[in-house]
């Protein structure tokens, strides 16, 4: 199977194909791995993230549109506007496997339009389109103008990928959209879209990526075993029942749950806001991505009341913690509406919660006179009638708004945590790691999370280990949180390229609750090809892929060390569970061991991990 | 004495209800709680237990944030004002 790439340079408004071969693809895959290695090889070092020379990879993986093994989803890779080394985000809904149907396997966007343009792939078929009059829109009012000029309603058929104003504007949190409610959320590559003056993407056609497979039998035989794993397996069950929303109580429970700006770790209005809540009160129906099982998207709907809100999806767990827990608002319809503005506007939703809740700390602060005097000033004054203090719904449904057209304060949030932070002269108030906001565990309660956040390639992510399995779910065996145990570690590695894989093939992380490496192997021969493919070759890729990702960073000249903000490192947490812990003791005993395994030194690979890893072309940049 | 339970997730989905308070005397155990529990909600019992008898390793109980593996198991102890939690399966 050749993966088909479609280079769209919209400096000279042409396109050409790429059609990449076993050498490449054995070795990355596609999704994130393969943008990985391409923008390693292709982005120069020190690029301007808003520049020409900035490429992004939209690209799905040879599983993606070909069975209900949860495969409904792509990877968007760049350069970071948040970050300043490697991007990458990952979304479901229906856009991968449109993308593989009209024609493509993959989209890299190359240099830079001057007008607006969204792009129409059909069938194989390239076209340009003004879309000057979509600038400025929401993400929902620009699907319905690509849909009413495509003469396409029904939802079901074709996808579009979109931006929003927030994007437009540069914001350093802005999200790539897909399918209206669907995000690749993180590290702001959205912006990186909209300065090449594009606004959408337009994805329709009749391939069939299940014909192009090695052994089209032997391949739905592999999926009917996966998928009856998955679908019967009782996280998955759970998933559809309440969503990711129901980690709220359980979080909170275990005193991880990041409240006021992470200065607490549990919320005493929890219940509130969880999933159990939401199912009782704004939830109206259940839906999935392409070809899913599980179906564990929220589709809501506020009918009355100040925050009344039209059908839509979500939200998510993070979206609820980030808006709700760490800036303890405890209004449930507010969070909501608030998922919905946020989607429309493109924000990433963590990012854009955690930076209000900074806010929240820092506008605290300046009113007891703790910020230098003259940003407390500025400060005040540009919150204006907003009133950003830890609970107010009004304000952060104000604050989407302003940040999108970046208003006055609204100018400074969209730039994320750290920026604001630093520049308002707190940067303590921002929890980040390189630059980007952590997610929804506090890593003094989970102490795996601590390593997995601070080695985490694309900043503060809880997605390249998802520690809190072991720690507090018992997947695949309990571990005690709040215990330094260096087994742990060993998991976290695994679970970094384990992940690396799923999110090239590229598969929903959901099915890593209720299947592990072995269970692709089957896929992988018979939709490749690769008749001796096996758990060590896919162990060994992901391991591959993780280090392209650190290299990525070692050549930029930052962000490759490993540690985490410090208020995690030496702020014990003053209540719950974990009362009196920092991160401290884990990451000083956890890092060692993780570069022993890994072979990595103070964050950089050894020339013979990348000897080991077939990774010659790149020691260069060890050198 | 009395301490608060609470149900989450699947398991709430069977009791309906998220928190209550329930009277325990001297030596009560968490063993002795989901006892109680699942003779009031007898379809508890499908989802904490395996067909061998044992937990399910899905399903979580806490005591106070802490997981009862961590403590002594089933046999944890419990004190007035404890805070018991009954878990369900979950990701995210």
């Amino acid at each position: 199977m050749k993966f088909k790439l479609l280079r769209i340079d919209l400096t000279r408004m042409t396109s050409k194909v790429d059609e990449l071969g076993d050498d490449v693809i054995r070795k990355y895959i596609g999704g994130r791995g393969l943008g990985a290695y391409l923008a390693l090889k292709e982005i120069p070092k020190g690029a301007d993230p808003f520049g020409p020379e900035n490429k992004v990879y939209i690209l799905t993986g040879p599983l993606v549109g070909t069975a209900s093994v949860e495969s409904g989803r792509y990877h968007v890779v760049a350069k970071s506007p948040l970050t300043g080394i490697l991007g990458d985000a990952n979304s479901g809904g229906q856009f991968g496997p449109w993308l593989r149907f009209a024609g493509y396997d993959g989209v890299v966007l190359e240099g830079k339009s001057e007008d607006p343009v969204w792009i129409s792939i059909t069938n194989g078929e390239v076209k340009f389109h003004d879309a000057k009059k979509m600038w400025g829109k929401g993400v929902i009012h620009t699907e319905k103008m690509i849909r009413d000029e495509v003469g396409i309603h029904d939802e079901s058929i074709g996808s579009i990928l979109s931006v929003g104003p927030a994007a437009e504007n540069l914001s350093r949190i802005a999200a790539v959209m897909n399918d209206k409610y669907r995000a690749a959320g993180r590290a702001g590559l959205a912006s990186v879209i909209a300065s090449k003056g594009v606004k959408a993407i337009w994805a329709y056609g009749n391939r069939k990526p299940t014909e192009e497979l090695y052994d089209r039998k032997g391949f739905f035989d592999e999926a009917k075993k996966v998928i009856e794993k998955i679908k019967n397996h009782d996280i998955s069950k759970a998933l559809h029942q309440f969503g990711t929303a129901v980690l709220v109580n359980i979080i909170n429970e275990h005193g991880a749950f990041p409240t006021r700006n992470w200065q607490q770790g549990t919320f005493d209005k929890a219940y509130e806001i969880s999933g159990e809540k939401l199912a009782d009160t704004y939830l109206k129906a259940r839906k999935g991505c392409w070809g899913c099982v599980i179906l564990c998207s929220r589709v809501s709907e506020v009918e009355e009341g100040p925050f009344i809100t039209p059908l839509s999806e979500g939200p998510e767990y993070e979206t609820i913690w980030a808006n709700g827990g760490t800036t303890m608002i405890s209004e449930l319809a507010a969070l909501v509406k608030a998922n919905y503005l946020m989607n429309d506007m493109g924000f990433d939703t963590i990012s854009f919660g955690s930076t209000v809740a900074a806010l929240m700390e820092l506008y605290e602060r300046a009113l007891k006179g703790e910020l230098p005097e003259e940003k407390a000033k500025e400060l005040i004054e540009l919150a204006g009638d907003v009133n950003p203090v830890f609970g107010n719904p009004h304000a952060l449904i104000q604050l989407i708004w302003m940040a999108a057209y970046r208003n006055r304060i609204g100018d400074y949030v969209a730039e994320g945590a750290m920026r604001l932070a630093e520049y308002f002269g707190y940067p303590e108030a921002a929890i980040h790691v390189r630059g980007m906001e952590l997610p929804a565990y506090d890593p003094r309660g989970i102490n795996s999370m601590a390593l997995s956040y601070a080695t985490s390639n694309r900043g503060g992510c809880h997605l390249r280990a998802y520690a809190v399995s072991f720690d507090v779910l018992g997947v695949p065996k309990k571990f005690d949180p709040l215990v330094v145990d260096y087994e742990k570690v060993e998991l976290v590695k695994m679970q970094q390229d384990y992940f690396a894989f799923i999110d090239s093939v590229i598969v929903c992380k959901f099915n890593t609750f209720s299947t592990g490496p072995e269970d692709y192997i089957g896929l992988m021969k018979t939709a490749m090809g690769w008749e001796d493919y096996s758990v060590e070759e896919l162990m060994t890729t992901g391991e591959r892929i993780y280090n392209v990702e650190r290299l990525f960073a070692v050549r930029e000249g930052h962000g490759y060390q490993d540690t985490l903000p410090k208020r995690l490192m030496e702020t014990p947490l003053p209540d719950g569970p974990a009362k009196g812990k920092t991160t401290k003791e884990a990451i000083e005993k956890y890092l060692p061991e993780y570069y022993r395994i890994r072979g990595w030194s103070d964050g950089k690979p050894l020339p013979e991990t990348l000897d080991k890893l077939g990774l010659q072309e790149f020691k260069y940049i060890l050198s | 004495m009395y301490i608060k339970v609470r149900y989450f997730g699947l398991v709430y989905s069977v009791t309906g209800i998220y928190e209550e308070e329930i009277l325990i005397e001297d030596g009560y155990t968490i063993s002795r709680l989901i006892k109680d529990i699942v003779d009031r909600f007898e379809d508890l019992s499908r989802l904490l237990f395996l067909e061998d008898g044992s937990l399910n390793p899905l399903y979580r109980i806490t005591v106070n944030g802490r997981d009862i593996e961590h403590l002594d198991g089933l046999e944890t102890r419990l004190s007035g004002g404890d805070v018991v939690a009954l878990i369900g399966p979950a990701g995210g």
